[in-house]
């Protein structure tokens, strides 16, 4: 869907953003474009939209080279999130969330059909919430505001620079994972530059770490956390990251059958491997009963297979 | 007793005083106007032309400097005497103020819903009316408030090109020491100046600062 190709982006002869930079970000997934700050992400984003054009290389998205494309009708189908939301002051809620739809010509009727749809969709469910302007929203609000609007016009694509970053670590957790609800719901091609690791790991199906302008891995978050590429890779997950690695995997993926010696703790089946092992350590056992939602016991989850996962 | 001898002057004069003040108003509005259209769109024209913007303010702010009395002489020899070259003089003087306000109110316009405009599809133009353009809207506001007391203090020297107005009644009570001649014109363009300050003062407050946005 979005493919770079040998991308260089250099601002004058001394300063290089992005150096031969070629990946692929394949029709409806995420891929978390993470690295230290200057490392060129952000660059990389603003390039699929032209809000920057690369010094050499080629940008696809569909399959058709950006410079070929008009840059205007390029942006109208593709979704844009910035840090700082930017949403237009003087205008309402509904303004901001019809804006792309107005730049397309919908009509009234269908633009007030998908306004009230969108905020449904991002979780606020008071209409009279349309009428007020971003300054009488909360940050949470806002950002949600910022996502309904990036969507307005459905567009294929959505490239999210840090939306996050703005907002409380409480309101920010809360707000990614129903940001995870959504794209489960609408099913777009996302590029998110983020420097959260933990942002990225919750988010992306894949992980792209840049550092310095180039690209060091790209893959899926297990295999990152399994096999870093190299030692930078290996600092800038953590030294922590084998027991991260452990969210991304649910008590079900790998249960064993039920046991007889009797397990009597209990833990449902989709709760995460981390969270598994957390209980193990605070109950201090060496298994736990997995249970469905109903509460009849399904399987069981040891030490070792936690470890060996 | 001088006022009335003012009193007494306008009851034989009023027709006189009347088109005076006409053509005072009227020659500042007509280089209000005119330095409102040339400034924004000016401004408009170098919001994203660093270089141009440059050459322009320093221009602008060079105008600034002059004197009001130099700007309307410097008209004389290119433009003649008379009502055009006092309209022109005003709008030179007018200039400034309304350009370099709705310069800094377009270019610092929140650079987050430029950036958000821009990347979701809006033309250059699109930005500039929708988003640029309101949001600078209080600091063009008051860069035409700037240039409303100033055009209106300005035409008072238009008499001496020529331009008529008000200002006559001050040069002529002054050429002959005629203190009652002198009011005539020196207090209606005092109200005049207090006035449209005062009611300017209030719509900018109706207009702005009850804004749900603000």
């Amino acid at each position: 869907m979005i493919r770079l190709e040998h991308v260089t982006k250099r601002y004058s002869p001394e300063r290089t953003s992005v150096e031969d930079l070629t990946i692929d970000i394949k029709e409806g997934t995420t891929a978390a474009l993470i690295g230290p700050s200057g490392c060129g992400k952000t660059t990389v984003l603003r390039m699929i939209n032209r809000l920057l054009d690369p010094t050499s290389g080629r940008i696809l998205v569909d399959s058709k080279d950006v410079a070929t494309v008009d840059p205007v009708s390029l942006r109208r189908h593709i979704g844009y999130v910035i840090q700082n939301i930017g949403l237009f002051p003087h205008l309402t809620i509904e303004e901001n969330i019809a804006a792309v739809p107005r730049l397309l010509g919908w009509d009234h009727r269908k633009i007030k059909q998908r306004t009230e749809e969108l905020l449904h969709l991002v979780g606020l469910e008071a209409n009279e919430l349309l009428r007020r302007y971003p300054k009488q929203l909360s940050g949470g609000q806002r950002q949600r505001i910022g996502v309904a609007r990036a969507l307005a016009a459905d567009p294929p694509i959505l490239l999210m620079d840090e939306p996050f970053g703005a907002i409380d670590p409480i309101a920010r957790t809360r707000l990614q994972d129903e940001f995870k609800h959504i794209l489960a719901k609408v099913r777009k091609t996302v590029v998110l530059v983020t420097h959260d690791i933990d942002e990225a790991l919750k988010l992306g199906d894949t992980l792209a770490i840049m550092r310095d302008g180039r690209l060091v891995q790209h893959a899926t978050p297990k295999v990152v956390l399994q096999q870093p590429s190299d030692s930078f890779v290996n600092d800038f997950i953590g030294a922590d990251h084998a027991i991260r690695r452990l969210e991304l995997f649910k008590v079900s993926d790998v249960m064993i059958g039920p046991s007889r010696t009797s397990a009597t703790a209990k833990i449902e089946e989709g709760q995460t491997l981390h969270r598994a092992l957390a209980m193990m350590i605070s109950l201090n056992v060496d298994c736990l009963s997995v249970v469905d939602r109903a509460g009849s016991i399904i399987g069981t989850i040891t030490r070792d297979t936690i470890f060996s996962a | 007793m001088m006022l009335a001898t003012v009193v007494g002057w306008l009851n034989q004069h009023g027709a006189e005083f009347l088109l005076a003040l006409w053509r005072h108003v009227m020659m500042s509005l007509l280089s209000l106007s005119a330095a409102l259209v040339i400034g924004l769109f000016l401004a408009a024209a170098i919001v994203d032309r660093a270089k141009l913007g440059f050459i322009v303010i320093n221009i602008v702010s060079g105008l600034r400097t002059l004197p009001s009395l130099a700007v309307l002489a410097i008209t004389v020899p290119l433009f003649g005497i008379g009502l055009t070259p006092a309209i022109i003089a005003l709008t030179i003087l007018a200039l400034p103020p309304i350009l370099l306000n709705a310069h800094v109110g377009l270019r610092d316009a929140d650079p987050d819903a430029v950036e958000a405009a821009v990347g979701m599809g809006m033309h250059r133009l699109q930005v500039l009316l929708q988003i640029r353009f309101p949001l600078a809207a209080p600091a063009i506001f008051a860069g035409g408030q700037t240039a409303t007391i100033q055009v209106i203090s300005g035409a008072t020297l238009a008499p001496f090109i020529g331009g008529g107005g008000l200002g006559d009644y001050i040069v002529t009570g002054i050429g002959i020491l005629d203190i009652p001649t002198l009011l005539i014109g020196a207090i209606p363009i005092a109200l005049l100046a207090l006035g449209a300050e005062y009611s300017l003062t209030r719509i900018e407050r109706r207009l702005f600062s009850e804004e749900l946005w603000r």
